[in-house]
């Protein structure tokens, strides 16, 4: 985004908690990068939204004050097909307001004709573009598991292929299926993910990852373009004020998910 | 004889000489193409703008293939080379020849956005003076967007030989923009802002707000006063544009509708599955688009022509099949009608999820039916062109069909008096199944449009299905005209309450106002006069 | 003298079925509690609230058979009906978390403080007192279907009409309640409950107490909605779903049956039972969302078919003056409806609709003032004329 010079964001959402709090932690970021917040829109839909045609030309508009805009899509599940058909027939290209979609993923774009989508992006964890040869295995495992040499991977299957790993990992490491036992075990623990590094468990249950952006590529595939070290995931987000004491650590003897450290109690804000 | 020997010597040595300077020309440029492989995208774009300062002839190819993703480099950096015509093979990018001791770690050269742009800014200079027009246009447009002050040379020498009117406009109009950029007298620069204000659309207002930042002083009135009347015609524009976006939504909503204003409207059946017509529709475009694309790929862009009856018939029996194994025992009975058919839309939509399975599936909108153009300041998008005309043809030919037709004179005098025609001789039983299969079909051919702007996912059908019920029985049940009349009123409806209240209140205002409605003329806009509306 | 004429009336199948549900009311908790894991009999904690919830929609499908059953209109808005009750007892649990929440703000639940809401709205206030939510649970609902079938039905909306018209109640409810704006938690729902009543939502203990309200509130809604569909009302009530128009002519107005009873489906039948059985179900699965509003839910309950109304002339031509009246006097018409209840006690009933039990027949000219509509007199209705209607 900085390499575009990008001056002007619109937010757009679908209405429910996820986009929210993005949009709510971008806001706040924005502004703390000096972003004005007349020049930032945010807009939300609701789930399975099919007709496009004003908040696209709405899009258009605020794209036309004169500064670079960009589109940060939070949009979820099936709004995403005619919200990209109607970009795409409306003749915005992704050179000139391109389109950031935090929950699009190579399984949405495989019901989608991607010609005129060149250029938007995409982030995540692991797209199935990773050159890696981790990722070529699983692939391959994957294609004949479905009997389908078409059929995609994306990144919340990654998940689970992690998630999984861990647990199998920590219950060994635990000698039991048992929850608390795992949990306890859980930490730290290291599986290899298919991006070619390796995910930690760490001790507010987040897990490090690479973060890839990818841009949409003519066959639904993306093209990475920009690719972060390991990230470890932050529970709260620095850039709320409500937020910014709360740290979560789930190791004992704190366990405990909404930490203050100004306050130094468990329980949120703290009054 | 001397002569002679003298003459070929001479030749042969031009000849060397010629292909000696070709050689160091492209020699000189290789390093310029190899600096494409090489370091982050800052660098590739300079990389881009160097090999365009050069002139080679071979520039525009070479960037074409960039932007076509057929360039290979290793990753490390190091030479570039191009795709081969077979798999797996590299050619050499300057002359084409197989490339020998390729190295193994290639990987195909990454684009980003900027350096997209950078191609295409690139590309647009090279193409001006093209002879094909389509491409002296989009350069045109390109170096109007990217308003390089660098390309004013260039333009200037296009504008002097630049015969069609439509690409000069453009022309003229980066033209102006680029002059605003540069340190132009006033009066170039005021002739500039008129120009760019006399287009009057979005992107000129773009510009002007733009360029309003480093204006001089004295032709800030000047640009305020331009932005403010193209804001005012803007805003009538948006007026029209609201009511095109309404229509259309219409058109969508008369499409899912008309199928429901036979089956509901004219026999009575409260069908649920109708919304799974709708989807059988979609699904049949999808598999009828494979076939074609199989068979005959030059035909794809024209899979929809086949589309449309194959929908309308495979639907069509589908609806045959139901009304004579479920709904024929029902008649009379709207209430077990409706949670029956409620029943048999579950089947169907767990029926495709087996067979396709639970993902969306891709239906490519043909070349005819994608983008965009503009009437005055009206952006009309093809595809909801097309649907507009769609929807008001099947109307029209529904219309004359049961109108003017005997099938036509036979369903109405079935629904309006069984006993009667059935008397007169007509086999009541078949047309209440080709009565059924026809509003079937022409929900299936529904599904064909809406494939077209929508996902073809097992539940299209719900999303449409509330909306056509609220459609058939605010027109008036039994109403063709209702039908139309009460899908444009709420699809417009819709479009202007959405920019005040929002899509989701703007809905939620317009069921409100159904219910109202309803209460006040329990029969709807057009209501049926005479015995059946007691039925 | 109340338990008699609560049993009196009822068959015999009915009290089967009553005893069956209290049984499990009382032996499930118990063998969830007291027979220890690994025995045969014991009902593992999960089973508790499941069981719970299927009870619950037992209660929402008596709801429904009264109202498709009995009156044959087939309500699609009993799914909202359902909702509300279940988010009027949500809203007492949400507000029963108090400080235990994330951002453990006293006031706000949650999702307000983050979506930076400062205050309580006002339609939240009351709702930290059970027995205000309880209240509500019933009103809410309750008060929204008889507003809805009131003027439904005095528009004369009937059948597939009003079924489509509920639809898009229905629909705009599910529309509404998705809005974050809204102040309901939007697509979230109402989650994290932490108490009810003092009592941890997760304990076994609370679980098997809630099946066992659960069950003792489907007991009684049936042996009520059981003593209702045999009243006089009850009857009425059948005879309107059989043939709307014949139940009009001897002088019952029927509008106000029809509202009455879409407010007591609302009320009686519906939401007291929706609601208590969402809140109970709600207990049981901790979690609201708005897509229980969806239509897929109340399409499993009824079985029994409404039939055709007849039609009838007369009923039309008097159309105008009775409207008009119904306009005007409410008041008199819901008394009228009462006495003309009342006088058909005296009356034995006889078998006229076609295709369901009795009508109730009122005697011809009876020395009681008989409520008619007044614009019936003077139709050649052929039933004489009879004074008008005088509370």
């Amino acid at each position: 985004m900085e390499t575009e010079g990008v001056e002007r964001f619109v937010l757009e959402g679908t209405d429910y908690v996820y986009p929210r709090t993005t949009n709510k932690i971008l806001e706040a970021y924005l502004i703390a990068k000096g972003i004005p917040k007349e020049d930032i829109l945010i807009n939300y839909t609701p789930f399975g939204f099919s007709d496009w045609q004003t908040e696209v030309a709405k899009i258009k508009e605020f794209g036309s004050a004169g500064k670079k805009t960009a589109v940060v899509s939070t949009i979820n599940g099936d709004a995403n097909v005619p919200f990209y058909k109607e970009l795409g027939n409306k003749g915005i290209k992704a050179t000139d307001i391109p389109v950031v979609a935090f929950s699009v993923g190579e399984e949405e774009l495989a019901g989608l004709d991607t010609k005129p989508l060149v250029g938007h992006l995409a982030a995540w964890n692991y797209f199935q573009s990773v050159d890696a040869p981790a990722n070529a295995e699983f692939i391959k495992q994957w294609h004949a598991f479905t009997k389908n040499d078409k059929r995609v991977t994306n990144d919340p299957m990654e998940a689970a292929y992690i998630g999984f790993s861990a647990w199998v990992k920590a219950v060994e490491a635990a000698g039991t299926t048992d929850t608390d036992a795992v949990l306890d075990t859980i930490i730290g623990t290291s599986v290899p993910n298919l991006s070619g590094g390796y995910s930690t468990v760490m001790p507010n249950h987040h897990i490090t990852k690479p973060v890839l952006i990818g841009e949409i590529q003519e066959d639904g595939q993306f093209e990475i373009v920009q690719q972060t070290p390991q990230v470890v995931g932050d529970e709260w987000s620095d850039f709320l004020p409500d937020s910014k004491d709360l740290i979560s650590d789930w190791r004992k003897p704190m366990s405990c998910g909404n930490f203050n450290v100004a306050t130094g109690k468990c329980g949120g804000k703290g009054s | 004889m001397y002569r002679a020997i003298q003459t070929f010597l001479v030749a042969l040595c031009l000849l060397v000489s010629c292909l000696a300077t070709g050689l160091r020309a492209q020699e000189d440029i290789r390093p310029l193409v190899d600096a494409l492989g090489a370091g982050g995208f800052p660098q590739k774009i300079e990389a881009v703008k160097a090999l365009a300062a050069s002139g080679d002839p071979k520039v525009a190819e070479i960037l074409q293939n960039l932007s076509d993703g057929k360039l290979y480099a290793p990753k490390t950096g190091g030479p570039v080379y191009l795709e081969g015509p077979t798999d797996g093979g590299y050619v050499d990018v300057l002359t084409g020849a197989s490339a020998a001791d390729v190295p193994g770690n290639l990987a195909k050269i990454r684009l980003n956005n900027g350096l997209r742009g950078a191609i295409g800014a690139a590309l647009s200079q090279l193409t001006l003076l093209s002879p094909d027009r389509a491409a002296r246009l989009t350069a045109s447009q390109d170096l109007l967007k990217d308003a390089n002050p660098d390309n004013l040379d260039l333009l200037n020498s296009a504008l002097a030989q630049e015969k069609d009117a439509e690409v000069k406009a453009t022309m003229e109009a980066a033209r102006a923009v680029i002059l605003l950029k540069t340190d132009a007298s006033a009066e170039d620069k005021k002739a500039a802002i008129d120009m760019i204000a006399a287009r009057g659309n979005r992107d000129a207002l773009t510009i002007l707000t733009a360029a309003m930042e480093n204006a001089p002083e004295d032709l800030k009135p000047a640009i305020e006063q331009n932005i403010a009347s193209i804001k005012t015609s803007l805003a009538a524009w948006d007026v029209a544009q609201n009511v095109w976006y309404g229509l259309s939504l219409g058109s969508v909503l008369l499409l899912a509708a008309i199928g429901l204003a036979i089956t509901f409207g004219v026999m009575g059946i409260i069908n649920m599955a109708h919304g799974e017509m709708v989807m059988l529709g979609a699904y049949t475009t999808y598999v009828v688009q494979q076939t074609v694309a199989a068979v005959a790929p030059g035909m794809a862009d024209y899979s929809l022509a086949f589309a449309v009856p194959a929908a309308f018939l495979f639907t069509g029996l589908v609806g045959v099949g139901i009304e004579r194994s479920v709904i024929r025992w029902l008649y009379g009975r709207p209430l077990e009608t409706l949670l029956a058919t409620w029943g048999i839309s579950l089947i169907l939509q767990q029926a495709i999820r087996t067979i396709f399975g639970p993902t969306n599936r891709q239906v490519d909108n043909p070349s005819w039916m994608s983008g965009v153009f503009e009437v005055g300041g009206l952006a009309i998008t093809y595809n909801r062109m097309w649907i507009i005309v769609f929807s008001l043809g099947v109307f029209v030919a529904l219309l004359l069909l049961l109108k003017r037709s005997k099938f036509g004179l036979q369903m109405r005098a079935v629904t309006q008096n069984r006993r009667m025609a059935s008397s007169m001789g007509i086999r009541t039983p078949w047309v209440d199944a080709l009565t059924f299969g026809l509003g079937s079909g022409i929900a299936g051919m529904a599904g064909v449009a809406l494939s077209q702007i929508d996902n073809v996912s097992p539940n299209l059908g719900q999303n449409y299905i509330i909306d056509s019920f609220m459609v058939v029985v605010f027109g008036g049940v039994g109403n063709l005209w209702g039908t139309l009349v009460g899908a444009l009123t709420l699809g417009i409806a819709n479009k202007f309450l959405e920019p005040y209240a929002g899509a989701v209140l703007g809905k939620i205002l317009i069921l409100i106002f159904i219910i109202l409605f309803i209460q006040r003329r329990p029969r709807g806009l057009f209501a049926l006069k005479g015995r059946a509306v007691e039925q | 003298m109340i338990t008699q004429m609560l049993f009196s009336r009822h068959e015999k199948k009915t009290l089967w079925a009553v005893f069956l549900i209290l049984l499990a009311a009382a032996l499930v908790p118990l063998a969830n509690l007291l027979i220890p894991e690994g025995s045969a009999f014991h009902v593992p904690g999960y089973l508790v609230p499941l069981l719970g919830k299927y009870l619950c929609y037992a209660l929402l499908a008596l709801a429904l058979d009264l109202v498709w059953g009995y009156c044959g209109i087939l309500s699609l808005g009993h799914g909202a009906f359902f909702a509300l009750g279940g988010y009027a007892m949500g809203m007492y649990l949400m507000r029963q978390i108090g400080d235990q929440g994330v951002y453990a703000n006293p006031l706000l639940p949650d999702f307000m403080v983050f979506l930076n809401w400062q205050e309580l709205p006002w339609y939240w206030y009351g709702f930290n007192h059970f027995a205000f939510a309880a209240l509500m649970v019933v009103l809410v609902p309750g008060l929204l279907a008889f507003v809805f079938g009131w003027f439904a039905f005095r528009s004369r909306v009937t059948g597939v009409y009003l079924s489509i018209i509920t639809q898009a109640m229905t629909y705009a409810l599910l529309l509404a309640f998705f809005r974050n704006e809204m102040g309901f938690g939007g697509n979230n729902g109402l989650t994290d409950f932490k108490e009810i009543l003092g009592f941890n939502v997760q304990a076994g203990g609370t679980r098997a107490a809630l099946f066992a309200a659960t069950a003792i509130a489907l007991a009684l809604a049936l042996v009520l909605s059981s003593a209702i569909v045999r009243s006089k009302y009850g009857k009425v009530l059948v005879g309107v779903r059989d043939a709307e128009s014949r139940t009009l002519i001897p002088g019952l107005p029927r509008r106000e049956h029809e509202a009455v009873h879409l407010h007591r489906f609302g009320d009686d039948g519906g939401c007291r039972r929706c609601a208590l059985c969402a809140a109970g179900r709600h207990h049981q699965s901790r979690r609201i969302r708005a897509g229980k509003l969806d239509r897929s839910r109340h399409l499993d309950g009824g079985r029994r078919a409404r039939h055709a109304d007849r039609t009838d002339h007369r009923r039309r031509a008097g159309q105008f003056r009775q409207e008009h009246l119904y306009r005007r006097f409410p008041g008199i018409l819901a008394v009228c409806a009462w006495r003309a209840v009342r006088r058909n006690d005296a009356v034995p009933t006889q078998g006229r609709g076609r295709h369901g039990p009795a009508v109730p027949r009122p005697a011809q000219g009876a020395e009681e003032g008989r409520c008619r509509g007044a614009s019936l007199s003077g139709q050649g209705s052929g039933q004489g004329r009879e004074p008008a209607c005088n509370p």
